[in-house]
């Protein structure tokens, strides 16, 4: 068997795996009959499969001596009048497998988390579910060779995401951050959509070696002008905002804090926050050629670790102080990338995903861990209060401190400035309709209820 | 509690405000920092009142179930936990006047009632009601569970009644009769359905369904007599719920979004880096410091809020005039103050209690807060409620709207003439088919039948029908309960061998039954005895790791004493150099832990955290192994040295200085008698007696400490037994016993044991001070203590679902310490589900039962207690609130896990150090997880306690708070009689023999063969492995 069909394989192996998982999971639910322990195992297989899967293509790939290997899964539309090509592509080289290997590691520890922990959790079967629709969405993204591939599975992982946030959904508080998340999901995925049309519309494909420039991951050259990728990266700076919790997106993240505690270590903690960041190192060729670009990464990234690293101070709760300090790293992690640390940017997001995974299935056991280094110490915990504080007058230290408790009241900014006129626009919509409605039909009918006001 | 004239004077006013306040304090929840975890009544603020109307009052203050759903009864009623008869006996005790029902032939009141039980009545708002009458069979097909002969016999009397009629009306044109309207309304809504003309041709299905149709509209006609109670507005309405109810507006969530998170930093107990600025200036204070300017970007109505607070601090008003000015702006009448003040304060209970805890008991905990906090608290949620309020109908666009008259103006929905009455008419309509009462006999009821038959019905209403199913679900198991012990009183049983090798003292949780049983099934020659497990020895103490003292007895003592644990002497060099090690890594640990959650420290922890998946994934894979590795690699560094405990005091006063610790000869004598007292020892002690305190440890779990020992306060009771043998051991205190009759002689040796619930392991003290002559004895107690925790782990593993049903007792004991170090695992052990009843009294009259872990056991002789029975006072003094305290909290966490309980714990998020919140930023859950108590019965507790009669009636006389839990029916009392089988159930005051039935009792060979195979609850039965009748051998 020569390398190229290998791959193939590969490829269809993990695009395939959990996709099955995923119908067999929902056939079960359809069929209201399952059992905790066919869950478990179909789970167990998909995760142990992909990764073998996994492993093999990266013993592969160093065998071969190859940078990378592309591998089509399919030609799905190809017009060749105008040039306009959409393909699922896959992509082996350093980048995407690791990332995969990540993933599935990760991916394996919380779901044997989860088999104990939702043991009897009439959500059982359906936690399993939305976790191998996210593992589709973490696959399908880490291989993806076009921009159309990673929007698929960018797309799964924000619906699996906001639908675990929604996991409890007999109480409406998860309910409500679930739809905030997923309506924040949404403004990045709308960025992200614009971003692959136009550029279909400039090259005619959504390949990323557009952006990525011919050449394996990290050293592509671009054939784009610095204008073309100017418009294109910004767009996907916004998706990667989004995706990331990053400036002036933060607010979803500490909210995504509902679900049961291993879907919030892997989803917020570890993989998906961190989503964005691979599509900038995925992008990285478009950062080098646009200084403008890259400036923009790096000022997003730094503004978000120092935001984060003041909001942390004041969090009293242990899974808001670990998201705050996830997001310390991530906007870090983005930082590096702008500033062209490609490889140390990639170490510190599996070293970053591994110990916050970790750190998050262990939150509950806080009290204990508290009282365990009380005894051994001696004496009460003490917290240092930051230098920078003392700095501070009284009265600037009030006020620092509403800022950070208030979480930098970042969500009512977006509130105030793009959700309000958004739907002050759409109503003002709603009354020219209405209005012409009954200047065509006259006062009869136009005298319906109005539209419930989407917030 | 409120008060009808009009309050003028300023004073009055304050009067009522801090009457309020106080009012709303005492119904808050009780609960402390869940770091030391006491178990206590629920609704502990409505004892005074019987339990019954405690828990209809309190359903509705806290808007929570008072017992389990109608058709969770229902089902128990198929799967015969309850009997028909059990339904008939609550039902003639609840109302011993059963009453004809007027106009009905043979129809009495429980005859309906019981039908209506037995028989599932479908309700709903007045929208389900027309679904189910539009959507569902409801009017084509008779409900379920009607026999064919009542259907067939209600068809016959519609077809006769409408012949009749429509003769009738033929032959008198424009007559006004019900049934001539009832006759053309069903004809003129009928056109088309049917033919008219053509009766005769009607199928039986069309017969059916005409039937039905006729007696929807005899029910509805019906249903406009009566007497319609008048709608009482809800008490506890707040302004919210009117703007949320008219507007779908839900003005708490902003107002929560704010006060949540300073309510988490203003108690926190040392999570965050940083303190809130002015937190010791007291809640108003700190909150204005925050509040008193809106920042940019901060929601619009948080101007007015400032603008409030600075009013408010600025005219130094206090808290309750700030309260009592809110109440006046939101237009709330003096009398509805109380009922207000209360529901503010309870739409964040969990905060609002942990503030009220907090500030009144500042020993608790490592920051207290100043005292009025919670004063300080309802000021500023009255402050923001009301300008959330005012925003909102600023937005509504409603501003003239003034929110005075908001208030008096509302009307609750649902509860108008039209809407009450269909509810009425659907009840009729069922209850007329599961009754068979035929159409033409209820349309010829009178106006006065009608309305005395409507409130019949009504009377027994949803309340009603669970109280009954409530009763009989209790009675059934309570039956039960007294026929096993009654049937094993009677047996000439003993144990299986006359000698007394050891004697085994256990704390009387429920949790050790079993252990003790499986003890006494394989060792005849063991005895075992219960007492409340701090063994009477109160005390601060302080373990060699500790930092600091913890507080070892029941929540309502406090200890005088301190003791702490020492390096043994020549080891403490080995103790400093342990001490070293651990502090090392102790600070090294609490820096990475901040340096994890920093910017620069984050860095490299992040870029090195790859390492941490090895301990994620080996934890999670393998949790035992790598607890083992974890445990060899601390052994490696530093061995713990072996250890004293300083017990003996030479200075007079008690303190934490080390010639202050401990206590003086006349104390711990005083407390070696009082136990051995208590629980009959003082006269027939073996060579050994093992003293076996109890606690439990696991991984990620929050709520670790609400498995731990009640009696000890929330904490573990190794100590305490430690302490006790060391005392019962020391010959200064065993002279003084002596002088005061009670004769320990040298042949005896006390040994002090720990039993960790969880993983079912046995921990010893200071065995190296065993007596040569004892170590053969010791060494065969502990391995007999070694199979009874085998025994105990199979049997709480056929509990587990995960555990297979047939596991061997080796691999029960691997399954319970594999659960307790796994990361994941959210039920480490059941803690005291299932628990039901408290036994008092001799062991030996009881043993050889199987009890299935659902009962305390205390050992208590009464043949050696006086005649004031002054030893049984005060043991149930300290036994009644404790076991009460912990029925009644599974009681309400199981019966309404998520409104009297804290839910399921899968979300569940560790704030300010001392509770738990759901998920992002919820209020502060307080009470039970679902998954400690998901297996539990809820049933009040039954005591069981030997006395006669006389002593008992002596002791309620004597004692009002035992009284008050038994007369209030909070907790069941029954006697049996020191000297016969006989046993007395305590109802209404009054002392009822119970006759238990001839049904004979299950026996088995071993409890394990007994409970093989089988998940759920399990019946009594006599095992007889360990015993023998009596001048017999053993069988």
């Amino acid at each position: 068997m020569d390398m190229e069909s290998l791959f193939n394989y590969l490829g269809w192996i993990m695009a395939l795996a959990p996709l099955f998982l995923f119908l067999a999971l929902g056939a079960a639910a359809l069929a209201k009959s399952f059992r905790e322990s066919w869950v478990c195992h179909l789970t167990q297989w998909a995760v142990g499969i992909c990764l073998v899967a996994c492993v093999v293509s990266g013993g592969a790939l160093i065998y071969s001596g190859k940078s990378e290997m592309i591998v089509k899964l399919g030609d799905w539309v190809q017009l060749p009048v105008s040039g306009f090509h959409f393909n699922i592509t896959f992509i082996f080289d350093t980048l995407s497998i690791s990332f995969a290997t990540l993933t599935l590691a990760l991916c394996g520890a919380v779901g044997s988390f989860g088999r104990i922990y939702l043991h009897r959790d009439p959500g059982f079967q359906r936690y399993f579910l939305f976790y191998a629709l996210f593992l589709m969405g973490m696959l399908w993204s880490s291989f993806s060779g076009t921009i159309e591939t990673l929007f698929i599975g960018w797309e799964l992982v924000g619906l699996s995401s906001a639908l675990l946030v929604a996991f409890f959904h007999e109480r409406p508080a998860p309910v409500r951050n679930g739809l905030y998340v997923w309506v924040v999901y949404r403004v990045g995925d709308a960025a992200f959509l614009v971003a692959a049309v136009t550029l279909h519309h400039m090259t005619g494909g959504g390949d990323f070696n557009i952006l990525m420039g011919e050449g394996a991951w990290p050293n592509g050259t671009i054939a784009l002008t610095s204008n073309q990728i100017l418009a294109v990266g910004s767009l996907l700076l916004i998706a990667v905002a989004a995706k990331s919790a990053l400036i002036p997106f933060s607010g979803w993240l500490p909210r995504a804090m509902e679900g049961p505690t291993p879907s919030s270590a892997i989803f917020y903690g570890a993989l998906s926050v961190h989503l964005g960041a691979f599509l900038l190192l995925r992008i990285s060729g478009a950062l080098d050629a646009s200084f403008a670009l890259s400036a923009m990464v790096t000022v997003i990234g730094l503004l978000t670790a120092v935001y984060a690293t003041i909001a942390i101070r004041v969090q009293t709760d242990i899974k808001s102080a670990l998201s705050f300090a996830s997001l310390t790293q991530i906007g870090i992690i983005v930082a590096e990338i702008g500033l062209g640390f490609r490889y140390l940017a990639l170490a510190h997001i599996i070293g970053h995903a591994s110990l916050r995974t970790l750190q998050f299935l262990r939150a509950p056991t806080l009290l204990r861990d508290y009282h365990e280094m009380e005894n051994a110490i001696g004496n009460h915990l003490q917290a240092p209060e930051p230098r920078w504080i003392r700095l501070l007058s009284p009265k600037g230290r009030e006020r620092a401190y509403r800022y950070a408790m208030d979480r930098g009241h970042w969500s009512q900014w977006l509130d105030t400035f793009i959700t309000q006129p958004y739907i002050k626009l759409f109503q003002t919509f709603d009354r020219w309709e209405r209005n012409w409605t009954r200047l065509l039909g006259g006062d009869g009918e136009a005298n319906q209820k109005k539209s419930p006001k989407d917030s | 509690m409120t008060k009808k004239t009009p309050v003028k004077s300023n004073e009055a006013r304050r009067h009522l405000i801090e009457h309020a306040v106080h009012h709303a304090a005492h119904l808050l929840p009780a609960q402390g920092p869940i770091t030391s975890f006491v178990h206590h009544n629920t609704l502990h603020a409505f004892e005074e009142q019987n339990f019954h109307d405690a828990v209809r009052e309190a359903s509705v203050i806290y808007g929570c179930e008072p017992y389990m759903q109608e058709d969770h009864y229902r089902e128990k009623l198929s799967q015969r936990r309850i009997l028909r008869e059990d339904l008939q006996v609550a039902l003639d005790q609840a109302t011993p006047e059963n009453v004809p029902v007027p106009g009905l032939e043979g129809e009495d009141r429980n005859g309906l009632r019981l039908a209506m039980l037995s028989h599932s009545l479908k309700r709903g708002t007045t929208q389900q009601i027309h679904w189910t009458l539009t959507e569902t069979k409801a009017l084509s097909e008779f409900g379920p569970g009607i026999s064919a002969e009542a259907i067939e016999r209600l068809t016959l009397d519609a077809r006769r009644w409408l012949s009749h009629a429509a003769c009738q009306v033929e032959a008198t044109e424009g007559g006004a009769s019900i049934e001539q309207s009832v006759f053309k309304e069903l004809k003129s809504e009928s056109i088309g359905w049917f033919e008219w003309d053509n009766m005769d041709s009607w199928t039986e299905i069309e017969w059916m369904s005409w039937t039905l149709k006729l007696m929807w509209k005899v029910a509805c006609i019906g249903s406009t007599c009566g007497k319609l109670e008048q709608p009482t507005v809800n008490q506890t309405i707040r302004l919210r719920d009117i703007i949320w109810e008219r507007y779908d507006l839900d003005t708490d969530q902003q107002v929560q979004e704010a006060l949540i998170p300073f309510c988490a930093a203003y108690l926190d107990q040392g999570l965050s880096h940083w303190k809130l600025p002015q937190r010791d200036q007291g809640f108003l204070k700190s909150f204005h410091a925050l509040y008193s300017k809106k920042p940019m970007g901060a929601p619009a109505w948080m101007e007015d809020v400032a603008l409030e607070l600075n009013r408010v601090v600025e005219s130094k008003m206090d808290p309750i005039q700030s309260i009592q000015e809110s109440l006046e702006k939101m237009g709330v009448e003096p009398e509805g103050w109380d009922a207000y003040v209360s529901a503010s304060a309870l739409a964040l209970r969990g905060w609002a209690g942990m503030i009220h805890q907090v500030e009144s008991r500042p020993d608790k905990v490592t920051y207290p807060v100043c005292p009025g906090s919670l004063n300080e608290f309802l000021a500023v949620r009255l402050i923001l409620d009301r300008c959330a309020a005012d925003a909102a109908m600023k937005d509504l666009g409603l501003s003239d709207l003034s929110l005075k008259k908001m208030f008096s103006d509302y009307v609750p929905t649902g509860l108008d003439r039209g809407s009450l009455e269909t509810r009425r008419a659907f009840l009729i309509f069922q209850v007329a088919q599961i009754r068979g009462w035929e159409p033409s006999l209820l349309l010829r009821l009178s106006k006065e039948e009608w309305s005395g038959l409507i409130q019949e019905l009504e009377a027994f209403n949803d309340f009603e029908r669970r109280k009954i199913f409530h009763l009989a679900y209790e009675r059934r198991f309570r039956v039960e309960t007294l026929d096993a012990v009654q049937k094993r009183a009677e047996q000439s049983w003993k144990a299986g061998s006359d000698q007394v090798e050891f004697q085994v003292v256990c704390c009387i949780d429920d949790r050790e039954e079993s252990f003790r049983r499986g003890l006494e099934e394989k060792y005849p020659e063991a005895e075992t005895f219960g007492a409340a497990g701090f063994f009477s020895v109160p005390m601060y103490y302080r373990a060699i790791t500790d930092a600091h003292f913890t507080p070892l007895c029941p929540p309502v003592i406090v200890p005088k004493h301190y003791v702490r644990e020492t390096a043994s002497a020549g080891k403490g060099e080995d103790h400093e150099k342990f001490q070293k090690i651990r502090n090392w890594i102790g600070s090294a640990n609490h820096r990475l832990h901040l340096g994890a959650q920093g910017l620069v420290g984050g860095i490299i922890t992040g870029i090195l955290g790859a390492v941490a998946t090895a301990p994620l994934v080996a934890g999670v894979m393998a949790p035992r192994s790598m607890s083992r590795l974890r445990k060899l690699a601390h052994s490696i560094v530093a061995k713990p040295p072996t250890t004293d405990v300083v017990f003996e005091r030479t200075s007079n006063d008690p303190g934490t200085k080390p010639d202050q610790l401990g206590f003086k000869t006349e104390e711990m004598a005083n407390m070696v008698e009082r136990l051995l007292n208590d629980i009959g020892l003082s006269k027939k002690l073996a060579p050994l007696v093992v003293i076996v305190g109890h606690g439990s440890s696991s991984l990620n779990n929050p709520h670790e400490a609400a498995y731990d020992c009640g009696a000890c306060g929330g904490a573990r009771g190794g100590p305490n037994a430690r302490v006790f043998a060391l005392m019962a051991n020391d010959t200064q205190v065993r002279k003084l016993l002596k002088e005061r009759g009670i004769d320990i002689p040298d042949s005896v040796w006390f040994l002090g044991g720990y039993h960790n619930t969880c993983d079912d392991s046995m921990t010893y003290f200071d065995l190296n001070r065993a007596p040569v002559s004892h170590r053969a004895r010791v060494e065969k107690a502990m391995g007999a203590l070694d199979d009874a925790r085998e025994y105990n782990a199979l049997e709480r593993c056929r509990r587990f679902r995960s555990a297979p049903l047939g596991i061997s007792e080796k691999k029960a004991l691997e399954h319970v310490e594999g659960r307790a170090e796994h990361l994941a695992q959210p039920r480490p052990e059941y803690g005291h589900s299932t628990n039901a009843i408290c036994y008092v009294g001799r062991r030996d009259r009881l043993r050889g039962l199987f009890m299935d872990r659902r009962a305390f056991l205390t050992s208590y002789d009464p043949t050696t207690d006086s005649d004031d029975a002054a030893i049984l006072t005060r043991i149930l003094q300290a036994v009644v609130p404790v076991c009460g305290g912990i029925n009644l909290e599974y009681y309400f966490s199981y019966t309404d896990p998520a409104g009297w309980g804290c839910g399921t714990k899968l979300p569940h998020n560790v704030t300010s150090l001392l509770g738990v919140m759901d998920g992002a930023g919820s209020d502060l859950r307080t009470g039970l997880t679902w998954q400690m108590v998901e297996i539990h019965e809820s049933v009040r507790i039954l005591f069981i306690i030997e006395a006669s009669v006389t002593a008992m009636r002596s002791i309620l006389e004597k004692d009002p708070n035992i009284k008050r839990m038994f007369n209030n029916e909070w907790t069941l009392l029954s006697v049996l009689d020191p000297e016969s089988p006989a046993i007395h159930f305590y109802q209404n005051g009054e002392f009822v023999l119970h006759r238990s039935s001839n049904k004979p009792m299950a026996q088995a060979r071993t409890s394990a063969e007994w409970i093989r195979g089988w998940r759920d609850h399990l019946g009594y039965a006599l095992i007889r492995s360990g015993m023998k009748q009596s001048n017999q051998t053993e069988i």
